[in-house]
């Protein structure tokens, strides 16, 4: 190991018999996120169904309407459906967000589980480059990659992708040595099994777990960047329906509309509330000795 | 301890340096020359664009400005913004203050708030207390940034006008007014903090709890109280240092936002700004600046460690 300490990216392993409370507990999280979250999944899926507007529709006579019948979250400044609107974000935000995590860890976790088996020259070198990575604050390294290429959803992915890697290779890397140090690893590659087949029939079914809980903390984490750079006009454009140009879109008109700023702000928060719950809750079911934060 | 800092220095000068390199890369992997894209969208003539070029130094070898880029950033010259044609190292000393203020602040808060909270839940494991930090601090870390400030700003300026919109004023013209713009932005970052420190303490206290020595502790019939402050807490709070170090650093990427949002005239103008006018320049100081305050910051967290923690040896 690196002679530094990294106590916040190296989860520490240690052996704790789950009390019954706590056993619970993260049954009760991973139900509510994931009931919130399949919500959401379905808003987005059933967009185009469920929507009873066009969300770019604009009706220059219901400007700014109060919650009523047709419009049922009322509409926005220039007469566009709220609820409309909101459904289809969720598409976008989803869809960012999960095409980010999705490269991150398909770069990320073959590169930590590498580094982790074959040790290390390379995981010196990746955790350097890791070091590197998250010496930026993610916001920061987000604005600078719109400076340079524009902005868009799709470089708004890559920014999620190139951000999140890090954390994944570091996590994998972790749950990679531990794993390795396992009897039933040394007894496989005693009857000759490959590298390949250790790394894929031993080692990458027992670091799934960690895996997959990183997954949905990163789906938050993408979601709230990609709104957050719509809020600051840096992500998703007008007339897109995104969150975040919601929120900004509502922030100018909030003294007169008060309501309009509460949908969206309920949508961001609830969706990243979903799987913070829902990755919270995996984290102690399913590995209670996994217990990093 | 002092071979241990020296090494940590080292560490610390070499990633700097790579992200120096980084961004000097960056900065010529763009898409098209920085002038070029500038000027061409605004018509400019090819002589004109060359002249620019040569100006800039952009016509040299990538060696040579290389070498000219660390030159500069060693006699702390950020360079020239593009849209301003102004130096940019006054800016930044400008509005880095202003930025630190705020995570000063927002740091004090979230700690006073969360280390408590944490103390308590951990303490109360199980029970409402405990139940009531849980769900508050999940609500502190879902909530986004933007959104709690703008409802804070709904509420507490436009409704209830306890507290002035958005603004700035500074300290030395009028301290309480100052004060009064200061108290939004700060409980927005602060609370995300406090949800954090709230967290790691709690996580922390438990993990400290179940130790053995905590039971011969109580076993020797100490008092409650001491066991947990003078026992516990103290083996506790270091990895709690260690994440809020590491968490004060993104609270310096957080503070973009939220100076945004409470028109403090901090950092994130300068950086939204300079990425909507695709001022390469600017953007590159502004990040330079903040990764290195960051990994200064690490670098102090490490030590403030080394020093808490006197089993922390490093070979």
């Amino acid at each position: 190991m690196p002679t530094s300490i990294h106590a916040s990216t190296t989860p520490s392993v240690i052996v704790l018999p789950p009390s019954p409370r706590r056993r619970l507990l993260p049954e009760r999280r991973l139900s509510i996120g994931a009931s919130i979250l399949g919500l959401f999944i379905l808003g987005g899926l059933l967009a185009p169904v469920l929507a009873p507007f066009d969300p770019l529709k604009q009706d220059y006579q219901r400007m700014l309407a109060p919650p009523s019948v047709p419009h049922l979250l009322g509409t926005d400044e220039f007469g566009r459906d709220i609820l409309s609107r909101l459904l289809w974000g969720g598409r976008i935000s989803l869809l960012v967000a999960g095409g980010g995590v999705v490269m991150a860890g398909v770069i990320g976790v073959p590169l930590g589980l590498l580094a982790g088996y074959y040790g290390r020259m390379t995981a010196a070198l990746l955790m350097r480059v890791t070091d590197v990575a998250m010496a930026l604050p993610p916001i920061l390294l987000a604005i600078s990659v719109v400076a340079l290429f524009g902005p868009g959803l799709a470089n708004l992915a890559a920014v999620i992708g190139l951000t999140y890697f890090p954390r994944f290779a570091r996590l994998a890397y972790v749950a990679t040595l531990t794993v390795k140090a396992n009897l039933f690893v040394e007894a496989g590659r005693a009857m000759g099994a490959s590298a390949p087949r250790i790394l894929r029939r031993h080692i990458v079914p027992n670091i799934l777990a960690p895996v997959l809980v990183e997954v949905s903390l990163a789906l938050g984490f993408g979601i709230l960047l990609e709104s957050g750079l719509s809020f600051l006009g840096l992500g998703a454009q007008p007339p897109s329906p995104s969150w975040g140009l919601m929120v900004a879109d509502a922030r100018q008109v909030m003294s007169q509309m008060p309501l309009y700023l509460v949908w969206p702000s309920l949508a961001v928060a609830g969706v990243i509330l979903a799987f913070n719950l829902l990755g919270d809750g995996m984290r102690d079911a399913l590995d209670p000795r996994l217990r990093g934060r | 301890m002092a071979p241990y800092i020296a090494r940590r220095l080292l560490v610390t000068g070499l990633i700097v340096w790579v992200i120096v390199s980084l961004v000097f890369l960056l900065l010529r992997l763009a898409p098209g020359d920085v002038v070029q894209v500038l000027l061409a969208e605004g018509g400019a003539s090819p002589e004109l664009i060359q002249a620019r070029r040569r100006a800039l130094g952009l016509d040299q070898p990538l060696v040579v400005q290389y070498g000219r880029w660390l030159g500069q950033l060693i006699r702390l010259d950020l360079g020239t913004s593009l849209a301003t044609q102004r130096p940019i190292g006054p800016d930044i000393a400008r509005a880095l203050p202003r930025s630190l203020e705020l995570v000063a602040t927002a740091l004090g808060l979230g700690l006073a708030l969360g280390i408590p909270a944490g103390i308590l839940a951990a303490s109360r494991r199980g029970r409402r207390e405990d139940l009531i930090v849980s769900f508050a601090s999940m609500g502190g870390l879902s909530v986004p940034n933007f959104v709690s400030a703008t409802l804070l700003l709904l509420c507490f300026s436009l409704l209830l006008r306890w507290f002035p919109t958005a603004g700035y004023v500074s300290f030395w013209e009028s301290p309480a007014t100052h004060l009064r713009f200061l108290v939004l932005p700060t409980v927005t970052l602060g609370v995300t903090l406090a949800a954090i420190a709230a967290r790691f303490t709690r996580s922390a206290m438990l993990e400290v709890l179940g130790q053995d020595y905590i039971r011969t502790a109580h076993a020797k019939g100490l008092a409650q109280k001491y066991v947990r402050y003078r026992h516990a807490l103290r083996n506790a709070i270091i990895p709690v240092v260690t994440i809020i170090g590491v968490e004060s650093g993104s609270l310096l990427g957080g503070t973009v936002i939220v100076e945004y949002v409470f028109n403090w005239p901090g950092m994130s103008t300068l950086l939204i700004q300079g990425a909507s006018r695709r001022d390469y320049p600017m953007v590159q100081a502004v990040v330079l600046a903040v990764a290195g305050l960051f990994l200064v910051l690490n670098l102090v967290v490490d030590v403030i460690n080394a020093y808490i923690d006197p089993r922390i040896h490093y070979s």
